[in-house]
């Protein structure tokens, strides 16, 4: 009589739980590898655009004026500190998005020259002010601006 | 039971076809995560790309501005005589050196920038032609290029590869307006009107004496009443600018005292140069009028100004040395020239009339300046500093 039922045997039914377990987990695993990933990538795409608004603003300030500005902030960009970014700038009149607020950056510039010609290495780079792992969410943008007749 | 056989089992089996699935899916996405961190790596590097053409692209520009100062460099030998189609490698000692601190670490890049001359026109807009043999205007192509490599990569293959091109117009043109038969700054003294306000001849007065040295047999009283000089305004390197753009410029540079000329200037209102200068470059400065309070002298001996009065007077307040070529003449035939001092100068003189009443009573000296006679070799080549086109390429 009891052949006649179909069932699962006990052993059957643990197995393909552990196997569901290891899976359902593993799935778990991957939902929160893709948020964070997507978080990174996000937090990537604001740090470049964060260094690459202060590379364009710097540009086009030019190199007479920024070889010449020997105090710590242009506009209000600070320099070789750690600056907390804000979403807002009243003297620059820049507007960034709110998530920007979480960033800090800092900008490094120095003087070169080369057979008369003249220019500046702009380096800035932009981290997650509180980050477990900053060396991975740290972006880093670097250019030469050149002195123009 | 053959029915139970095919009972036992049916479960694992289902779980393992599901689990075949999610790890299929899994590898899916473990693809994609790599992918994905492969992406964000190839922008960040293409951005730095794209940095470096445009660091190139601001080193060529002032390199071919500095070298066109200098008519001895290749590149102003290379835009005298370029026609459409002509390339030039330009070399870039300072990207050579520093374009690799733009890099993040473990990378490397190769970079090349080239001239091009895209067009190149011998004729003005209106379709008259230019009578100096090199005159014209043209478009210049400024293109550079960067690749980037691992630097772990023996073979180097470009990893991102970034090109900018950028146009400029770009003028080629004589300082001394040349006509069919040369320069037309020829000869130390053009008058245009044949008599006087008084009816009497434009260089001879009772009171003043004008003596005019030119070593070559000129007639020094030709009366070219025709005479028109820098007419093509599309030679003109800069047009309707102030007086403060002159200085913002350093056209005139009050903090070294020195005209930089490089071209046809063209600027509103009067000019007055006190105290004393010296001219660095060839250029004509075109101005309503000029008073030139005190020397004017050259900073070597092939450097050369003209100053072109068009709608009034040059006045020569000073009995130093000046030497420049004056030229005041303008469509209502009353441009002219007054020294309120004795005058000494070292170029030559065009104008409608002398005024010679206005002089000051005595001898006046006008010397040739020889540096006047050669249209050739007072060519000055002039870059707009408007981009006309900008195109970008890239490719990874």
């Amino acid at each position: 009589m009891k052949s006649d039922k179909p069932g699962f045997m006990l052993t059957e039914a643990l197995l393909a739980m552990l196997i569901l377990g290891l899976i359902s987990s593993s799935i778990f695993f991957m939902i929160s590898a893709s948020n964070r990933n997507s978080m990174n990538a996000w937090h990537s795409l604001l740090g470049e655009q964060l260094c690459s608004e202060t590379i364009e603003v710097f540009r086009s300030i030019g190199y007479n004026r920024l070889s010449d500005c020997h105090d710590q902030y242009i506009a209000d960009y600070q320099l070789n500190e750690w600056q907390p970014v804000t979403a807002a700038s009243k003297l620059t009149g820049i507007s960034r998005p709110e998530a920007c607020s979480v960033f800090a950056r800092k900008i490094t510039m120095q003087l070169l020259e080369k057979d008369g010609i003249n220019g500046i290495l702009v380096k800035v780079s932009v981290k997650l002010l509180k980050s477990s792992r900053s060396e991975d969410n740290e972006v880093s943008c670097s250019a030469l601006l050149m002195e123009q007749p | 039971m053959t029915s139970i056989k095919k009972q036992n089992g049916s479960a694992l089996l289902m779980v393992m076809v599901l689990a075949a699935c999610l790890g299929m899916l899994a590898l899916s996405y473990f693809r994609v995560a790599t992918e994905s961190r492969h992406s964000s790596k190839w922008h960040e590097i293409k951005n730095t790309a794209i940095e470096a053409s445009r660091s190139l692209q601001e080193e060529a520009y002032a390199t071919l501005i500095k070298d066109l100062k200098n008519p001895k460099s290749q590149i102003f030998w290379f835009l005298l005589g370029a026609v459409s189609g002509a390339r030039n490698e330009l070399r870039l000692p300072f990207a050579r050196q520093n374009l690799v601190k733009t890099l993040p670490p473990g990378y490397d890049c190769d970079f090349s920038c080239e001239l091009k001359v895209i067009s190149f026109k011998n004729t003005a807009p209106e379709g008259k032609s230019y009578h100096g043999k090199h005159e014209g205007h043209g478009i210049l192509a400024i293109r550079a290029r960067v690749d980037i490599f691992r630097t772990t990569d023996q073979q180097r293959k470009s990893i991102s590869h970034h090109e900018l091109e950028i146009h400029h117009d770009y003028l080629v043109a004589s300082m001394l307006s040349p006509d069919q038969h040369g320069s037309t700054l020829r000869k130390a003294l053009l008058i245009r009107k044949e008599r006087g306000c008084n009816g009497q001849n434009p260089v001879i007065s009772e009171n003043v004496q004008l003596q005019i040295l030119q070593n070559e047999t000129h007639d020094h009283l030709e009366k070219p009443e025709n005479l028109q000089v820098f007419n093509h305004f599309s030679l003109w390197a800069r047009r309707d600018l102030t007086s403060d753009d002159l200085l913002r410029q350093r056209i005139i540079d009050t903090t070294t005292r020195t005209l930089n000329l490089n071209g046809i200037y063209h600027c509103r209102g009067q000019i007055v140069f006190d105290g004393q200068w010296q001219i660095r470059g060839q250029g004509v400065l075109i101005a309503d009028n000029f008073v030139i309070n005190n020397s004017i002298k050259k900073s070597e001996s092939n450097a050369l100004a003209v100053f072109f009065a068009r709608r009034g007077n040059i006045r020569i307040n000073t009995d130093k040395e000046v030497q420049a070529a004056l030229i005041a003449i303008n469509n209502n035939g009353t441009g002219s020239i007054e020294a309120l001092q004795s005058l000494n100068l070292n170029g030559m003189i065009l104008a409608d009339s002398l005024n010679l009443q206005h002089w000051k009573p005595g001898k006046h000296i006008v010397v040739y300046d020889q540096t006047l006679s050669d249209p050739d070799k007072a060519y000055q080549i002039s870059v707009s500093r408007w981009i006309s086109y900008l195109g970008n390429g890239e490719n990874s």
